[in-house]
């Protein structure tokens, strides 16, 4: 994802890959335990990268004289509505990781657990051991294609419209 | 199944590192460069947080680096796209190679 943040053409494109990079690296710093500089990494690119697309669309608008193509806002909304999601899904499994531990006090032995707590305990421990190892490259993996995946799908649709376009105007 | 110790996060910080370090290097776009410095910023935190996590008595040190770090560069960050601003507003240029003025 830091390549592609370096790679992409397209401001857009790179905004969103950097959104992603940085939800990453806040992810793997809840997995270190430090909930502190998780969300202070988080709020403060997000804040940085929110501000660095609100820059852009007014010096390209400035510059071209009408609003800027390469801040769909339809686009802008989704990548940080999937930034969003990503990070809640990954503080819900941090979460659901502490959650046997609790009830564990609760109800006294672990041994005695109803079978769907057996699961979460085992989960637990299956999400302390290899979550913090391999869960930033698995949400790397997975960000990658779905941002390789909105990208296509985005370039298709332009491709189609001007397609469009310049069919009419030879019919015309 | 291997055990994940230090030395995967000091590699994975290591390599976040030099991922950053090309894109400043190659990177011809001020915004570009800007983000391929907070990339290496990065990996820098990552390797000291992971330091401080993992190893024995170092418990909370590694963190705080890690916040000092991340506050400085966010001033650093500021000031960065201030200078950004003003050269687009002044020059019109995105391009670094063509900002030379101060060239001996």
């Amino acid at each position: 994802m830091a390549f592609l943040i370096l790679v992409l053409p397209k401001f857009y494109q790179m905004i969103t890959a950097s959104i992603l990079f940085f939800g990453g690296i806040s992810v793997l710093y809840f997995g270190f335990n430090s909930l502190f500089l998780g969300f202070v990494q988080l709020f403060i690119y997000i804040f940085g990268i929110i501000s660095l697309l609100i820059i852009g669309y007014r010096a390209t608008k400035k510059i071209e004289g009408k609003k800027p193509r390469i801040l769909d806002k339809k686009f802008f909304f989704s990548a940080v509505t999937f930034a969003v999601i990503l990070i809640l899904i990954c503080l819900l499994v941090y979460y659901f990781s502490k959650v046997p531990d609790e009830l564990g006090t609760l109800l006294g032995n672990k041994n005695e657990y109803p079978r769907l707590i057996t699961f979460f305990a085992t989960a637990e421990t299956l999400f302390r051991e290899y979550f913090l190892a391999y869960g930033l490259v698995i949400i790397a993996f997975i960000s990658v294609l779905t941002g390789v995946s909105i990208l296509i799908a985005k370039e298709k649709k332009l491709i189609n419209n001007n397609k469009t376009t310049e069919e009419e105007k030879a019919n015309d | 199944m291997t055990n994940i110790g230090i030395y995967h996060y000091l590699l994975l910080g290591t390599v976040i590192f030099l991922i950053g370090l090309f894109g400043v290097v190659i990177s011809k776009e001020l915004i570009r460069i800007l983000l391929a410095l907070e990339i290496m910023i990065s990996g820098v935190c990552i390797n000291f947080v992971s330091v401080g996590t993992l190893c024995d008595g170092l418990k909370f040190d590694g963190v705080v680096f890690a916040v000092f770090i991340t506050i400085i560069s966010f001033i650093q960050t500021a000031i960065f796209i201030a200078i950004i601003i003003n050269i687009f507003k002044h020059k019109k240029i995105n391009d670094i190679e063509k900002l030379g003025e101060l060239k001996g």
